[in-house]
Order: C-alpha cells, then structure tokens, then sequence
C-alpha cells in the first residue's frame, strides 16, 4: 500500500479512533463539560468542518456499558427516539421496555426534529433516562425545537474556520515527518479546498500518494494538475482510491494504456475520471458514519 | 481538565436545570396549597412560562403522590390526536406511569404542556373525574390562553395557580440550596447575576454555572464582578 513506502501501518488520511482532531480543542472541551455536566449542546457547522469527527471523539471517550447512543441523521430521516435509546439499553430495554438511565445521545446532522421527539428528548431528558444531548446540524435555523427544548439548550456552538496552520498542523500529525507536502503547498491545497477540512483531506491524500507511487517531489505548479487528474509527467496519476479500483470497471482498460501515446489520452482519461470522482466524495462520507454505529453495534448486542 | 464543581466537592453539576435533580427548591409558589388541593380531589390549572419550575412540580406531586401507583403523567404535546383517558388509566400507553392492569381508583392526573383540549378529551375527562380519577392538575403555559371545554373551566374555577416572577431573596435562597455556603460565589453577585436572569429560575442557574465554571476553570476561588461581565 502506498503509505506502507511511508512506514505507516495505515492511511494516514483516513480518521482512526486517536486521531487527534487539530483546531477543535476548545469545542470538545465544551462538548465534554457538557457531557459531564448533564447538559444539551448544539454544533452548528458546515459540510465536512468536522461534526462527525467531533462527535466520535465523544463516543471514544464516554462509550461502555451502553452509555452512548449514536443518531445519524443521514441514515434514518427521523428515527423513534424512544426506540433509539431502549434499543441501546440492550436486553433489558427489548424485553421489559425498562428505561435506561443517564444515556448520552448523540444526534448527527440533524435537519428537523418532529413534535413528538421533541418531546421525547424533553421528557426523557428531565427524567434523567438521557443525562446529556449533543446534536450537530449543519443548519440551526431549519430544525424546529420547541420552545420547552430550546430553553433547555446550554449552549450552541458554531465551529469556526481552521486557519492555514491548523492545516499545517493537520498533515504534520497525521505523516510523522512529513517531507513531501511543503507548508506553502498545503496552505495552497487548504485554499483550492476552500478551507474545507474534508476536502483537504481529500486532496492532500491523492497528492501524497501520487507523490509517494511515482516517486517524485510535488511541485506547487502542478498540484491544480495533479487535483483535476492530468498527467503531468510520464507516468499515469491515479486519482481513484484503491478500493474503487474494485467497484469501477473504468479504470482497467486506464491501467493498459500506459505504455500508450499519452497527448491522446489525456482528454479521455479527464472525461472518464470525472465521473468516479464523485463516487469517490460520496462513498469517503458514508464511510466514517457507517464505521461508527456499526461498531457500536457489534459492541452492545 | 477537572470539573469545576468537582473542585468545589461536588459530584454532581448543583447548577443542573433537570426538574429531577433538585425538588426542594420551588419558589413563587405555594406548594403546599398546591398538595393540599390535590389531595381534597379538585382540578387545578398550574400556569408559568418557560423555566418557572412547571415540570419541577409536576416531579415533586408525583414523588409525594406515591410515584408509579398512584400518578399518570402525561404530555400533551406528545399527542397524536386525543388523549385516550381510559387507556391511560388502563396503562395503555408505554410512556407513562404505569397502571398495573387494574383501573384503581383516587388517581392523580396531571396533564402537562396543556395548550388545547378537545372536547372529547374534556368529556372524558371529566367522566372519570371523581370516579377513578381523584384529581385532575393542569400544566400549561397560560390559561387564558388555553383552549379548554367549558365543562372542565367550571370544575377549575378559580384553582388557576400561577408560578410567579423569582424575587431577589428567593434567587439568593435557590442558588445557596444548591451550593451550599461555599465562598465561591457571595449573595451579593447572586443578586447581580440574578438581574441577568429576567427573573427566570432556569436562567438564574445557568448563568450561576457560566459564571462559577469561568471563574474556576481560570484558576479563582471566588467569582468577582469582572467574570459575571465576561462569562454572561
């Protein structure tokens, strides 16, 4: 695997269970205290800023014991939180419809939020049954809490930008000493990323590796290329995950024509590469979510 | 990082604004009147905005009422379409109190978030009333405001109990229930924050923890002006 030529047992680019997040400090303070303390909070960010990551964090540190109910919003349009939280009691809640004690419930990317759970959340909140809620949205004007819900909020939070060093900061963490992305050519990744930390994340991998499986040093003037998927030497960028070499059946024949006229290929390949491309953005979003409440799952029933 | 009531020696937040935490501590209200007609059969209407201790009542009634047995709490604004009285005398519904099996008699009902009541459910109300039903207490936001069946109106009367403003000597006892005589925070900065809370209980405890957590997470064994002006 290409990051094995970097001596490390994973893709650095893809989030593992410690992986620091870089910028949030104090939003997981915030999002821990309100854990410890009982309390309701609200992330409020946009696509790919890091709610997820965050919340994940949170369920590292306060998973055990069925404590932690985990909600993608994502997956299931408007889940029966009634059902969500016995379910995670286990046994007990299936077969007696006994009710949990101090859970901690995790909403994700929430968009609206019906009466009825409104009242749930509220009703099993005061009771205790849910000790403390943290929901993210990437739009907090949308979702209709009640008036009863809203009061109860501690606080609401709106993760602000990652500056260039924050990025810096990001691939240095991630690649011990990292010698192929420069600091000038991450702060300009970071821009053509429009500062989004997924997107960055997204395209700092494909630099990297294409850098580490051709071997060669990335310069400034060909990232743009390298991105958009031309060819800017020899050999062939591969922009496709390895995984996806699996699902797309378009790019064997890319691999057979390497040794072929290349001026041809390039506006073949560019067309072509398009298309994956964005199977690519939506698969590395389920991913991260899936992963999570599987595992959770694997972890409690 | 340490919790900051942790280093002040509590194990819980003593600023939580869960109506089950602490339910010795309601103020702008006479509770004891309050008990006094629940127990003699009548129907009341408990009116107050948000924060003034509506739910904390509706806890403390059905601890003192003998919890589970004795008590159906129900939510309005969890309905569907109508209350379905009898099924939640029966125990119906898996939400509430549970009723075991039986239809006892002397239940207390307490309705909260009341804003509209059909007439069916009036009906049905008042029905059981003084049958199985022992007492019928109604939580809402405002009574005037609430769309209730004549029927029901007449039965209330003027057992409308209004959960009143927090005045300063009650905002001052509430905060001192709840930590104790520590120095951390002195009666005369309650008072000030206390003019930040718009005589709102709930708000009262929340800027109380913004404020101590602020003070003690930067390293002070007492709040001063300077942090109430920063925290809230």
């Amino acid at each position: 695997m290409w990051y094995e030529k970097l001596d490390l047992d994973e893709n650095p680019f893809e989030d593992a269970e410690n992986t620091k997040l870089i910028g949030y400090d104090d939003v997981l303070d915030e999002a821990f205290y309100r854990v410890d303390s009982g309390g309701i909070l609200v992330i409020e960010a946009k696509k790919g800023q890091g709610k997820t990551a965050i919340l994940k964090q949170i369920i590292n540190k306060y998973q055990g014991h069925g404590k932690v109910a985990y909600v993608d919003s994502t997956l299931v349009v408007e889940p029966n939180i009634e059902n969500v939280i016995i379910q995670k009691y286990g046994i007990m809640g299936r077969l007696f419809k006994k009710m949990p004690k101090e859970m901690i419930l995790l909403i994700d990317d929430i968009e609206t939020l019906s009466e009825k759970n409104n009242e749930r959340i509220k009703f099993f909140y005061d009771q205790n049954y849910i000790k403390s809620i943290i929901f993210t949205t990437s739009n907090l004007k949308k979702i209709k809490f009640s008036e009863g819900l809203k009061q109860r909020i501690g606080k609401t939070i709106k993760l602000k930008e990652l500056t260039e060093g924050d990025a810096v900061e990001m691939i240095n963490a991630r690649i011990p000493n990292n010698q192929i992305l420069t600091e000038e050519i991450i702060k300009d990744v970071f821009k053509l990323s429009k500062k989004n930390p997924k997107e960055f994340m997204k395209n700092s991998e494909i630099l990297v590796k294409y850098a580490v499986e051709n071997n060669i040093e990335l310069k400034k003037e060909d990232i743009k290329d390298i991105l958009s998927g031309k060819e800017i030497d020899k050999e062939e960028p591969k922009v496709e995950n390895p995984s996806e070499k699996k699902e797309e059946p378009k790019t064997e024949p890319k691999e057979e024509k390497k040794e072929e006229n290349e001026k041809k290929k390039e506006e073949v390949e560019e067309k072509k590469e398009e298309e994956p491309k964005e199977e690519i953005k939506i698969e590395q979003e389920e991913k991260p979510i899936k992963v999570v409440y599987e595992d959770i799952a694997e972890k409690y029933y | 990082m340490e919790l900051w009531y942790k280093e002040i020696g509590f194990y819980n937040n003593p600023f939580s604004i869960k109506p089950s935490a602490y339910t010795d501590d309601l103020f702008g209200i006479d509770t004891t009147k309050v008990l006094e007609d629940i127990s003699a059969g009548s129907i009341l209407f408990i009116e107050g905005e948000f924060g003034k201790g509506k739910t904390s009542i509706l806890k403390k009634i059905i601890n003192l009422f003998g919890g589970k047995k004795k008590v159906v709490y129900y939510s309005c604004n969890r309905a569907d379409n109508s209350i379905h009285v009898e099924s939640l005398l029966k125990g119906g519904r898996t939400f509430l109190q549970k009723l075991f099996g039986i239809t006892p008699d002397e239940m207390i009902f307490l309705l909260d978030e009341v804003t509209e009541l059909s007439e069916e459910d009036s009906e049905a109300l008042l029905n059981e009333y003084q049958k199985h039903i022992k007492s019928i207490v109604m939580v809402g936001p405002s009574y005037k405001k609430a769309k209730i069946a004549n029927g029901l109106k007449e039965q209330i009367k003027d057992k409308v109990v209004k959960l009143g403003d927090l005045k300063e000597e009650d905002a001052v006892e509430l905060i001192r229930k709840r930590i104790g005589e520590t120095e951390l925070l002195s009666n005369d900065l309650i008072k000030l924050i206390f003019k930040k809370s718009k005589k709102n209980p709930r708000l009262l405890l929340k800027n109380c923890e913004e404020v101590c957590r602020y003070a003690v997470s930067h390293g002070y064994d007492k709040v001063t002006e300077d942090h109430i002006k920063k925290a809230l």
